[in-house]
């Protein structure tokens, strides 16, 4: 890398000033530039044939007059934060406490979340740091840090302690030394291994070098507090003493605390498409969404449009709309009716589908007997009101079918027209 | 003088959209997932005629008689509509005729490349026989056009013959809410010499949406 910054600075000046960290004074006109670290160009000449120039916006030292010749002192400078390493986390993998840094067994693959884990238990987590950039300084100081906010890449972290109190901290095991060296256990990904630290005792490490072309692993014993929130999921990372520069992350450890109750919604699809619609021909959509739940009192699920003034409208005209139903105002329970109505005329409007929506998921008071003439639609709501109540466990999960109705006037203008909705899921208290 | 008429309808068709999913992450005991609805309207015309018989009052050779034809039309293309006629035999060069002898008609209805530009319409000569225009009372504002039929109703007031092409004679280039109305004023003279009897003739009016 030293040879490249020489060169590339022998291409900017046939002359130039010798660089070791003095001062240079010549009147020659054939000068080499040799650098063996990065500082600033500094010297001053009476020569008619080179010049000293600021630039990279650094400002350049020493005198000369030369209109011929010219050295950008500031490219060093530039040239300094271009070249810096780039501390990649680019694979983790979770490890049980029940052998030493070469024996211990694998509580999961690479680059895999663990679920369901119990607390107050001692765990590994091994990270591998590859320095996909340039050998620059000292080296980090590798910090453990934790988060249970999400995404992950946008989190913010705290370290993890090495005391009680928060919902992780690192732990003491017999089974390693803080501060032995690792050996290479994970999926290399630069040609050289250079030996990282296992830590016990500390969330950091000393200034650990990963030079341009290396990678290591460091690893680290903790646990889950007992006060930890059952169900909770935490993200991992290392920084430089908290510092996150030069770092970049392309995996995040995570895991998942056992317990609490869990709560999952899918739907088939995110683009609900109607067939094309010619004027005074209703057309129909569907979207089916599943729910898992563990909560014993069941979930219930809202939808609201996002739109203020109605569902959907033209593409290229949003003051041209489709008229909605009479929006849905849901009932203080199931059994009593709502304002849904059989489907006439035109306009928008949704309802739960009888067949395949699972039993306890549909409500007969309101959304009709039967899904063909007692079948009963209503509008999307502005805000979210609730289509479906279930008071029992989804798991495994239950599914719930949405009807879309639509038909328009003759003298809808034609075109596009979209439309955005949200379904939320809220377990029961 | 029974001028028959028939109708036709035309219309248009087309295509669909996609969208977007907005995962919203809420609390750990709720869940919220987004979906887009889409649908494409497609492009549709109707075309009323009011009266599919139009029946001239009886001719006196040298005094000219009127009738008129209304149409309605609605369509919800946002580029509007093309009102077009035709005279149904292609055999013959005239529309009234009996089964021996037809009436003469002027120049053939040719429009302009739009609505702008002048057609072969021009002021009716007496006895010149069939004739035909659109005049601005009663029919549509945006389907009017002062070049092809004169800037008013009477002195200015132009006409053409029946061509058995399918050509347009009206055109309302905007998305009209309700539904437009085209009027046909047929106008007939005949000379001295024409024979007597009872003519009649068949011509047809297509409604199409514009692209």
């Amino acid at each position: 890398m030293n040879r490249l910054l020489v060169s590339v600075l022998i291409m900017l000046g046939a002359t130039a000033i010798v660089l070791n960290a003095l001062a240079f004074e010549a009147t020659s006109t054939n000068f080499e530039l040799h650098g063996t670290s990065m500082v600033g160009i500094k010297g001053s000449g009476t020569s008619t044939n080179f010049k000293n120039i600021g630039a990279g916006g650094q400002i350049a030292t020493g005198l000369s007059t030369s209109t011929n010749r010219k050295v950008y002192s500031g490219v060093l400078y530039w040239l300094n934060n271009v070249f810096t390493p780039v501390y990649t986390q680019i694979h983790y993998r979770w490890r049980n406490d029940n052998g030493t840094e070469t024996t211990a067994t694998w509580a999961a693959s690479e680059d895999i979340a663990l679920s369901s884990f119990a607390k107050a238990t001692t765990t590994r987590l091994r990270f591998e740091i590859a320095n996909k950039g340039w050998t620059r300084g000292a080296g980090p100081q590798f910090r453990l840090e934790y988060t249970s906010s999400s995404p992950c890449n946008t989190a913010i972290y705290s370290a993890v302690p090495t005391v009680s109190g928060s919902d992780w901290m690192v732990t003491n095991t017999p089974n390693i030394t803080d501060g032995n060296a690792t050996t290479h256990q994970i999926t290399a990904t630069n040609p050289f291994f250079t030996a990282g630290v296992i830590k016990d005792t500390a969330n950091q490490t000393g200034a650990l070098v990963i030079s341009s072309e290396q990678y290591s692993e460091i690893e680290y014993a903790l646990w889950a507090n007992s006060t930890a929130p059952d169900g909770a999921s935490y993200c991992f990372r290392l920084s430089n003493a908290g510092a996150t520069t030069s770092f970049s992350y392309s995996v995040y450890p995570q895991v998942t605390l056992a317990g609490g109750t869990s709560l999952t919604m899918s739907i088939d699809t995110s683009t609900i498409s109607f067939p094309s619609l010619s004027p005074g021909s209703p057309v129909i959509a569907s979207s089916t969404i599943i729910v898992t739940t563990t909560n014993a009192t069941g979930f219930n699920i809202t939808v609201n449009r996002s739109d203020t003034t109605s569902t959907m409208k033209l593409g290229t005209d949003s003051n041209i709309r489709i008229n909605d139903k009479t929006a849905w105002s849901a009932p203080a329970n199931t059994s009593t009716a709502g304002n849904g109505a059989t489907f006439s005329s035109t306009g928008l409007g949704f309802r739960i589908k009888k067949t395949t929506t699972d039993t306890g998921n549909y409500a007969s008071a309101w959304w009709g007997s039967d899904d063909a003439g007692n079948a009963l639609f209503a509008g999307f709501p502005l805000s979210g009101q609730t289509i479906v109540n279930r008071n029992t466990a989804s798991s495994p999960g239950t599914i719930t079918i949405a009807n879309y109705k639509l038909d328009v006037p003759l003298n809808q203008n034609n075109g596009g027209y979209i439309g955005n909705i949200v379904y939320t899921v809220v377990a029961n208290p | 003088m029974t001028l028959k008429i028939k109708e036709a309808i035309i219309g248009g068709a087309l295509l669909a959209l996609g969208g977007i999913l907005i995962s919203v992450p809420l609390t750990p005991l709720a869940k919220g997932a987004g979906a887009t609805l889409s649908v494409t309207v497609t492009k549709t015309i109707n075309l009323s005629v009011l009266s599919p018989t139009v029946a001239f009052p009886s001719l006196t050779p040298g005094t000219a008689v009127d009738a008129y034809s209304t149409s309605t039309v609605l369509t919800n293309d946002s580029n509007g509509f093309a009102f077009s006629f035709n005279r149904n035999n292609g055999a013959a060069s005239t529309t009234l005729t009996t089964s021996t002898y037809s009436i003469p008609e002027p120049t053939a209805w040719i429009p302009g490349a739009n609505t702008s530009t002048g057609g072969t319409a021009a002021l009716y000569t007496p006895a010149s026989g069939l004739a035909f225009r659109v005049p601005l009372a009663g029919t549509t504002g945006c389907a009017q056009s002062t070049q092809w039929w004169g800037t008013n109703d009477t002195g200015a007031a132009k006409y053409a013959g029946t061509t058995s092409t399918i050509s347009q004679i009206a055109n309302c280039g905007t998305y009209q809410p309700t539904s437009s109305t085209v009027v046909i004023n047929y106008h007939l003279d005949v000379s001295s010499t024409q024979q007597s009897g009872d003519y009649t003739g068949a011509v047809t009016y297509s409604a199409t949406v514009n692209p």
